[in-house]
């Protein structure tokens, strides 16, 4: 099975949709504006992703330094013996070498793969193409992708940008149908995902056609053999299409069967929902809210567990709070949702979280300029019981600030035998620089002058800062001072009395 | 001129100015005489100067004079004339150069030629470099003329002569490094703080998204929004709250890093808290520069007559009035302007102090010998002599003038000994000494014995203030306690990481997704925003780094210290540099993004 199209027409979640669908093998290249990306599907799942730009080595490195798996020093001398012509592949070379267990290299390998998507994910324009085919190479032991599992991933990861947004549903919660608004198609089946009506899979329309408003759809989905990001997904699907309803949290007597399903609670009461193993084999994903996001579903192969613990029957309103733990904030729903949303606790979604970033960094960036220009010493010495040596930082620099003022003013008076009217002057014949009127911590220079000297003041909104200010006359100048050679004789007194 | 030597002494009465709050008293003697009123003008000064001498300082303002009226009239001869005047007194005095004249005729080379007269600005700039060649203000000034007659080029090689002949000076160049120092704490603290600004650009988006995912429900997701606005920037409402905001996000966005931004942060953290203790042993080095004393003893260790001399000699011998190496430096001043009556009184008063360290006397008994010597009393200055080669054998001086000494005395065969001895100790001097030609009025070598005295006063300066420093349990604590600060911030990120690992870093994505959206534009202009994404936190900090330095360049000129210069570099050097600068890198990130898409 091949087809192609462009990004615009056809929406790439959709693309994949179709495949999973399909559960198809083969290879989905994906060229974007500034790189192309080929997917390799089994089954439907997404076994691994290449970029053209990126080699796998390079983002393997990444990841590797990331997770702290791997410095990137031991990377690069592995990765350059890989080049040099060493046998096997560069994760095989890893593992030979004993840099990493195997395990973390197929964790890795998953995290690099999963973050590939996302980008991919994230791409509006360019064209796909799929070469459907048996064989598709992979890393062995590789657990594979699911498209629900990405596309769930992304809702969260991407805040919409991936194409989807609002709030991922809870599994724990009782749904059920309500009538659909257009005609509802199934992905394969019907088509491949063009036309009119509302598309779905065929799992979600197992899922939908279940839900009947009493058992949750986690339950539910255990006997569809859903996993935890399938059933999530099709939740999502489906409400986002207003084809289902949310009731609210499921019922303590609901959530008796699965509490005390042998498989799902070997702890004792209350014990944890699970989830089993998909039918087809592949790792269910890890309760949502264990997961990390970027590590994903390898982490459900060490459990199962959600959370959140099932809610005692003696305490029916914990079933709120369970849900407030547990909820998501998200871009605004699609209107279709609204009504969902009304149903249950999920939460209306707030855009700010797209801009905030931006905005705050804007705000430590505008205060910057600010402090520079008014008190510079703040920037070094800012906090208050740093006052002290604040001022005497900028007392030192001050008077460095003075003394060049008096350098400059005495070349003046040896050339004009008067000293300056005003500082300007000194900053019109370069014996200042502009910058040089200003004092140290913004202040204004306020500056007088008579026959034999000088004063500056500090001014700070037009008045007088007192004691910061500095006079200065030629009277001890022997340089500038005639008089004091002509006059010392009867002033001077007796250097030393010796003996 | 008589030929000089300079000899190793040791401090002596230095060590009694422990403990007597020396700061305390250097501050009150000399701030007044130029930063509040001068009660020093007042009092007049004590150094006493004989008619001749101060008949040849007149001498000297009336060269001034008469160089200045040549100059305005254009009168190139007169002007030469005056300033052949000048140095003659200068020599006569016993010194070399003469800064403040220097500097005001390249200030007059500038008035000369923003008027327009090039060629008088240019003998001008010959004048000042006569007068005291290692002015820096000489270069500078040049390459104000040679801006103004439209060479550039000129200009900035001259401005970075300049630029070298102030590295060259001591108390200029430690104001230099200081400022160096001071340009790398700005350059770590705006850095650290556009780092910590990109960093929430790139995960403020997450942050803001995890703390409203804490509260809503039960909070509406309205109110939760507001109240996690409210909760990132309420230290802004803190005194320095831009700090304390920058301070908190690095906190809070720690987890979201990768190692590198990780170790970023904790870098800035120590910076911040390293940055008083670095600041605090600034400020004694610039205070140390800028001390009357050391500006007296630069100059005359480099043969510097400047108008405020004699002030600064009275701000020295009013803090250490009975200290031998004041008394052994006026003693030297006097020697210098010929004054030898003066400065054998108190060569004799510290030859004769039994306190002293005999070889702390050498000095002062080889002077009073060369006095002697010159006095055609050869015995009695053999004995002094003598008596300074025992004190100190190693003394090649005191060894040199002994066999003078017995020249005058006609006795050649213990002369021709004492050159002997005198060579094997340095012949090197003892070749400078002889290639001297004196006459018996110049014969014997004089000795710098309180200029190379005052190198061991800084010293002792220095560990004085290490010794206040250790004292002062508040200041150190008031400094340690940013290191607390940063402490703490670092645990408190860890904690917060910790605590929210357990919840789950919902919105933590990879960096990589980002590349796409991130328009050419922002990443080109944005510095480090690209590495950001990419998790390469020290990388990012260069890069932020590298224009943030740039940039301040030009900036140094307020925010740093100023240069103690009559006429300085100007502005447009270091703006036109900084400017180029900041257009190469933004070239190179232009040209890297372009190669990056095309690779």
């Amino acid at each position: 099975m091949s087809f192609e199209g462009d990004l615009k027409d056809h929406a790439l979640v959709q693309v994949m949709q179709g495949i999973a669908a399909q559960r198809s093998n083969g290879i989905l290249t994906v060229q974007g504006v500034d790189d192309i990306v080929a997917v390799s599907f089994l089954e439907g799942d997404i076994v691994s992703a290449d970029a053209l730009n990126q080699t796998v080595e390079d983002g393997l490195g990444k990841v590797l330094e990331n997770e702290g798996l791997m410095s990137e020093a031991d990377f690069t001398a592995v990765s350059r013996e890989h080049q040099g012509g060493a046998a096997g592949s560069l994760g095989d070379l890893l593992v030979s070498r004993e840099l990493i267990s195997r395990e973390d290299l197929l964790r890795a390998l998953r995290v690099q793969t999963y973050d590939l998507m996302l980008l991919v994910l994230t791409w509006t324009e360019g064209e796909h193409k799929f070469y459907g085919g048996d064989e598709v190479s992979h890393e062995d032991g590789f657990v594979p992708i699911s498209v629900d599992e990405l596309l769930v991933r992304s809702i969260d990861d991407l805040h919409g940008d991936g194409g989807l947004m609002g709030p991922v549903p809870e599994a724990e919660g009782v749904y059920r149908q309500v009538p659909p608004r257009d005609t509802i198609r199934i992905l394969g089946r019907d088509g491949d995902g063009t036309g009119g009506g509302i598309w779905i899979s065929p799992k979600q329309s197992e899922l939908m056609a279940r839900l009947d408003g009493k058992s949750s759809a986690e339950m539910v989905a255990q006997d569809l053999g859903l996993d935890r990001h399938g059933v999530l997904f099709a939740l999502y699907n489906l409400l986002r299409y207003d084809l289902i309803e949310h009731l609210g949290a499921r019922s303590p007597k609901s959530a008796k069967p699965a509490a005390q399903a042998p498989a799902v609670a070997p702890a004792p009461a209350p014990a944890p929902a699970r989830f089993q193993p998909s039918e087809s084999g592949l790792v269910s994903a890890p309760a949502f809210d264990t997961v990390d996001p970027v590590v994903g579903g390898v982490e459900a192969l060490e459990s199962f567990e959600l959370d959140s613990p099932a809610v005692p029957e003696e305490e029916p309103g914990a079933a709120a709070s369970d849900d407030h733990l547990r909820a998501e904030i998200f871009t605004p729903p699609e209107p279709g949702a609204a009504s969902a949303s009304e149903a249950g606790p999920v939460q209306k979604a707030s855009p700010l979280h797209r801009f905030i970033g931006p905005i705050l960094a804007a705000l430590l960036l505008l205060a910057l300029p600010l402090v520079v220009s008014s008190r510079p010493g703040q920037l070094l010495l800012p906090f208050p019981w740093q006052e002290n040596q604040r001022n005497t930082v900028e007392r030192h620099l001050r008077e460095t600030l003075f003394h060049k003022i008096e350098r400059a003013n005495r070349a003046y008076f040896l050339a004009k035998a008067h000293y300056p009217d005003s500082l300007q002057e000194l900053v019109d014949i370069d014996l200042l620089s502009a910058s040089d009127l200003e004092g140290p911590a913004g202040y204004e220079l306020s500056y007088s002058t008579n026959e034999i000297g000088y004063r500056i003041d500090l001014l700070t909104r037009g008045e007088v800062i007192e004691g910061l200010g500095t006079t200065e006359t030629i009277r001890q100048d022997i340089v500038l001072n005639p008089g004091m050679l002509r006059s010392q004789s009867s002033e001077s007194m007796p250097l030393y009395l010796l003996d | 001129m008589g030929r000089r030597a300079s000899s190793h002494g040791r401090s002596c009465g230095v060590s009694r100015l422990r403990g007597t709050g020396v700061w305390v008293l250097l501050a009150m003697l000399w701030m007044p005489s130029w930063v509040a009123a001068p009660p020093v003008a007042a009092e007049g000064l004590t150094f006493e100067l004989q008619p001749t001498v101060r008949e040849q300082l007149r001498g000297l303002q009336d060269a001034w004079q008469g160089w200045v009226s040549a100059f305005e009239q254009g009168d190139q001869k007169a002007a030469e004339a005056s300033l052949a005047q000048l140095r003659n007194i200068l020599e006569f005095l016993g010194m070399e150069k003469a800064p403040d004249f220097s500097v005001a005729a390249s200030a007059c080379a500038v008035i000369a030629a923003e008027e327009g007269d090039v060629q008088r600005a240019a003998w001008a700039l010959e004048a000042a470099r006569r007068l005291d060649p290692e002015r820096p203000e000489t270069e500078f000034a040049r390459a104000t003329v040679q801006r103004l007659s439209g060479n550039y080029f000129g200009a900035v090689m001259s401005g970075g002569r300049g630029l070298l002949k102030v590295v060259r000076q001591e108390s200029l160049r430690t104001l230099l490094l200081h400022n160096l120092g001071l340009w790398c704490m700005y350059l770590v603290i705006v850095s650290g703080l556009i780092f910590v600004a990109v960093q929430m650009v790139a995960k403020g988006g997450a942050l803001f998204y995890d703390l409203v995912r804490l509260i809503s429900p039960p909070l509406p997701p309205a109110a939760a929004d507001a109240l996690v606005v409210v909760a990132l920037i309420w230290p802004i409402l803190l005194p320095s709250g831009w700090l304390w905001l920058a301070l908190y996000w690095s906190v809070l966005i720690w987890g979201y890093g990768s190692i590198g931004e990780r170790v970023v942060f904790v870098v800035l953290w120590l910076a911040l808290g390293g940055i008083p203790i670095g600041l605090a042993y600034q400020q004694r080095g610039v205070q140390l520069a800028q001390m009357p004393p050391s500006r007296l003893m630069e100059s005359l260790e480099s043969h510097r007559l400047y108008g405020e001399i004699f002030s600064d000699l009275e701000v020295m011998r009013r803090i250490w009035s009975d200290d031998s190496m004041v008394l052994e430096l006026t003693a030297d001043l006097h020697r210098r302007f010929g004054q030898w009556e003066e400065a054998r009184a108190i060569y004799s008063a510290i030859a004769s102090d039994p306190d002293l360290n005999p070889k702390e006397t050498v000095p002062a008994l080889n002077n009073l010998g060369v006095y002697h010597l010159r006095q055609r009393e050869a015995e009695v200055a053999l004995g002094y002599f003598e008596r300074a080669a025992e004190a100190d054998p190693s003394s090649a001086a005191a060894a040199f003038n002994t066999a003078e000494a017995y020249s005058q005395l006609f006795d050649f065969p213990k002369s021709n000994e004492a050159l002997s001895r005198a060579t094997r100790l340095d012949r090197e001097k003892v070749d400078a000494w002889n290639a001297v030609k004196a006459d018996a009025e110049e014969s014997g070598v004089e000795v710098e014995g309180g200029l190379m005295r005052s190198r061991e006063v800084r010293q002792e300066m220095k560990n004085l203030w290490r010794a206040e420093d250790s004292g002062s349990l508040i200041d150190l604590w008031r400094r340690n306690m940013s290191l607390t600060v940063a402490l703490v911030a670092a645990l408190l990120a860890m904690a917060f990481h910790m605590v929210r690992s357990q919840i789950g870093y919902r919105s933590r994505v990879s960096g990589q997704i980002f590349d796409q959206k991130l328009s050419k534009v922002w990443r080109v202009l944005v510095p480090g925003l690209a590495s950001i994404r990419k998790g390469k936190g020290v990388q990012a900090l260069l890069g932020i780094m590298l224009p943030v330095g740039v940039l301040l360049v030009p900036m140094m000129q307020f925010l740093g210290f100023r240069l103690p210069l009559g006429l300085g570099l100007g502005s447009w050097i270091p703006l036109a540099s900084s400017l180029v600068g900041l257009i190469s890198i933004l070239l190179i990130r232009l040209g890297w993004s372009l190669s990056a898409e095309d690779g």
